[in-house]
């Protein structure tokens, strides 16, 4: 029997239970099941159970080994959880230079009019103002320490050291864009994609490169999102020396003001975004010597280009 | 920390209201006199009518529009005269080597006690406007440059890219407690007072490793 227990030895129960009452739990449904094989090693179906009756009641089931394909699911929720991670950790990086400076800044303000009290109390000097000014400069020497910490944090977060080697940035772009696209079709989104074949490798992070693509993918079709034309385009090339990797959407554009300061953090146009997508992206790329850029087209909607320097040609991933 | 007789200018460029408003103060109370800018763009714009010359730019390195490095590199070919202090986040040595190698005469990391910018402000007013700020012929810590081991100049050179003792025992295959040693060894033997004028020391002897 194909069917391991519990299901074995309630199938009679099943059978009758249909017979009986004429519910019918399975028929003309599909439904995921674990199944045998012959040597009792078990694999996830999917079983199809028809019925007809010629002269006898037949009930016909048809399964369908869908191991290959929970195997895919399995590796493409993998490879999304393991770029989610890395986009915490980017963006951990990200907000704990932000956070850094932000917070040194009012530490320097602090400590200068400690300062400039001291200085004034000195002009004065008498026994009392003597110790004030011991008091002033052990605060100021507390403001150091507290902004010592804030940087101690920061570089700890930051200095994640980074896994790079060999590769062919069209593999690296197709398997993210495919984990971005996971919904494109339903948006109506048409999806081209130009990646072209036998680039020269680039020695790159293949998770944080995959976590750019991945947001600038999903940019894109957020972008689209209430555009009447929906074309995304995905492309890769040679180009100068470098590797080249094109996103490009028929979105509404991205708007003048925000231009400049796109890639900056906390620079946001979307209602529900951070503002951090981007300046992680930029940060990526930056520490890959490479660069990001965005660009309006002509014929509305806009193009980012991502380009990172190419290894040799002889170099294999 | 003695106050200048003749009021001394400072150019002023922090894009942080609170910190423009707290080092002013800080410098005033020291006696010099201040102009304070709120990027450097706008310091640039006003560039024509300001008299570099005799007055120290105090610049924070980290600000947006023109960065202070630009700013600095901008200065050096385009306003030679000018003596560019900048500011740094502290312990950001990489980023304080980069400006001393781009010609800052000094750097200061925020935040700064009222000692520390007085002296160096004091030590840039001191220094002529118009010497080249990068080029030394013989560094006046040549000599005790010289008197460093080898395996102590190497140090040397692993701390100034601001790397930690432990960075350093790996690269250099000795252990971090041999490392502390010649740390301190270095700091005597150069007579450098903080790891800041250590700093300044290995850029003037070295301006472009």
């Amino acid at each position: 029997m194909l069917m391991p227990e519990p299901d074995h030895s309630r199938h009679d129960e099943y059978l009758r239970h249909y017979m009986d009452t004429g519910d019918a739990r399975i028929i003309g449904q599909a439904r995921s099941v674990t199944a045998r094989r012959l040597d009792g090693e078990t694999f996830p179906a999917v079983l199809h159970v028809s019925e007809f009756l010629d002269g006898k009641h037949i009930f016909v089931g048809f399964v369908e080994d869908v191991t290959a394909q929970r195997a895919a699911e399995r590796r493409l929720a993998e490879t999304q959880a393991q770029l989610q991670h890395a986009g915490r950790l980017g963006a951990m990086g990200e907000m704990a230079s932000t956070i850094a400076h932000e917070l040194n800044q009012p530490l320097t303000a602090a400590a200068s009019l400690l300062g400039a009290a001291q200085l004034t109390l000195e002009k004065n000097p008498d026994k009392r103002s003597a110790k004030a000014v011991d008091l002033l400069e052990e605060s100021v020497a507390e403001i150091r320490r507290a902004s010592d910490i804030i940087r101690q944090m920061r570089d700890f977060i930051r200095k994640r050291k980074t896994a790079r080697s060999l590769h062919d940035i069209s593999n690296v772009v197709e398997e993210a864009s495919t984990v971005a696209l996971i919904g494109a079709e339903a948006e109506g989104i048409g999806v081209s994609k130009d990646l072209q074949p036998g680039l020269p490798v680039a020695l790159v992070d293949r998770v944080q490169i995959q976590q750019v693509v991945t947001n600038l993918v999903r940019n894109a079709m957020d972008a689209m999102a209430d555009a009447p034309k929906r074309r995304l385009s995905i492309a890769t090339a040679y180009r100068n020396g470098m590797v080249e990797i094109t996103i490009s959407d028929t979105g509404p554009g991205i708007d003048g003001d925000i231009m400049p300061r796109l890639f900056e953090p906390f620079a946001t146009t979307k209602d529900n975004g951070t503002g951090i997508g981007l300046s992680i992206s930029k940060s990526i790329i930056d520490a890959h010597q490479g660069t990001i850029s965005a660009k309006n087209k002509n014929d509305g909607g806009c193009i980012f280009t991502v380009s990172l320097p190419a290894g040799n040609r002889n170099d294999r991933p | 920390m003695t106050a200048p007789k003749v009021s001394k200018r400072i150019y002023l460029i922090d894009d942080d209201p609170a910190v423009r408003h707290g080092i002013s103060a800080l410098l005033l109370a020291a006696g010099y006199s201040v102009t304070d800018f709120a990027s450097a763009n706008a310091f640039v714009e006003q560039i024509p009518r300001l008299d570099l010359g005799s007055a120290i730019v105090l610049a924070d390195i980290c600000m947006p529009g023109i960065q202070g490095l630009e700013l600095q590199e901008k200065l050096a070919t385009g306003h030679p005269e000018a003596r560019v202090i900048v500011m740094t986040a502290h312990g950001d040595i990489a980023m304080a080597v980069r400006a001393m190698r781009n010609g800052a005469v000094d750097f200061l990391e925020k935040p700064f006690s009222a000692g520390e910018i007085t002296t160096a402000l004091a030590r840039a007013f001191a220094r002529s406007p118009a010497v080249p700020k990068t080029v030394n012929a013989r560094s006046a810590h040549a000599q005790d440059y010289d008197s460093l081991t080898a395996r102590e100049r190497d140090v040397l050179w692993e701390m100034i890219k601001g790397n930690t003792n432990k960075v350093i025992a790996r690269d250099l295959c000795i252990s971090p407690r041999t490392v502390e040693v010649h740390r301190q060894k270095v700091m005597h033997k150069m007579r450098a007072g903080s790891f800041a004028e250590l700093v300044r020391m290995a850029v003037e002897l070295d301006p472009v490793r």
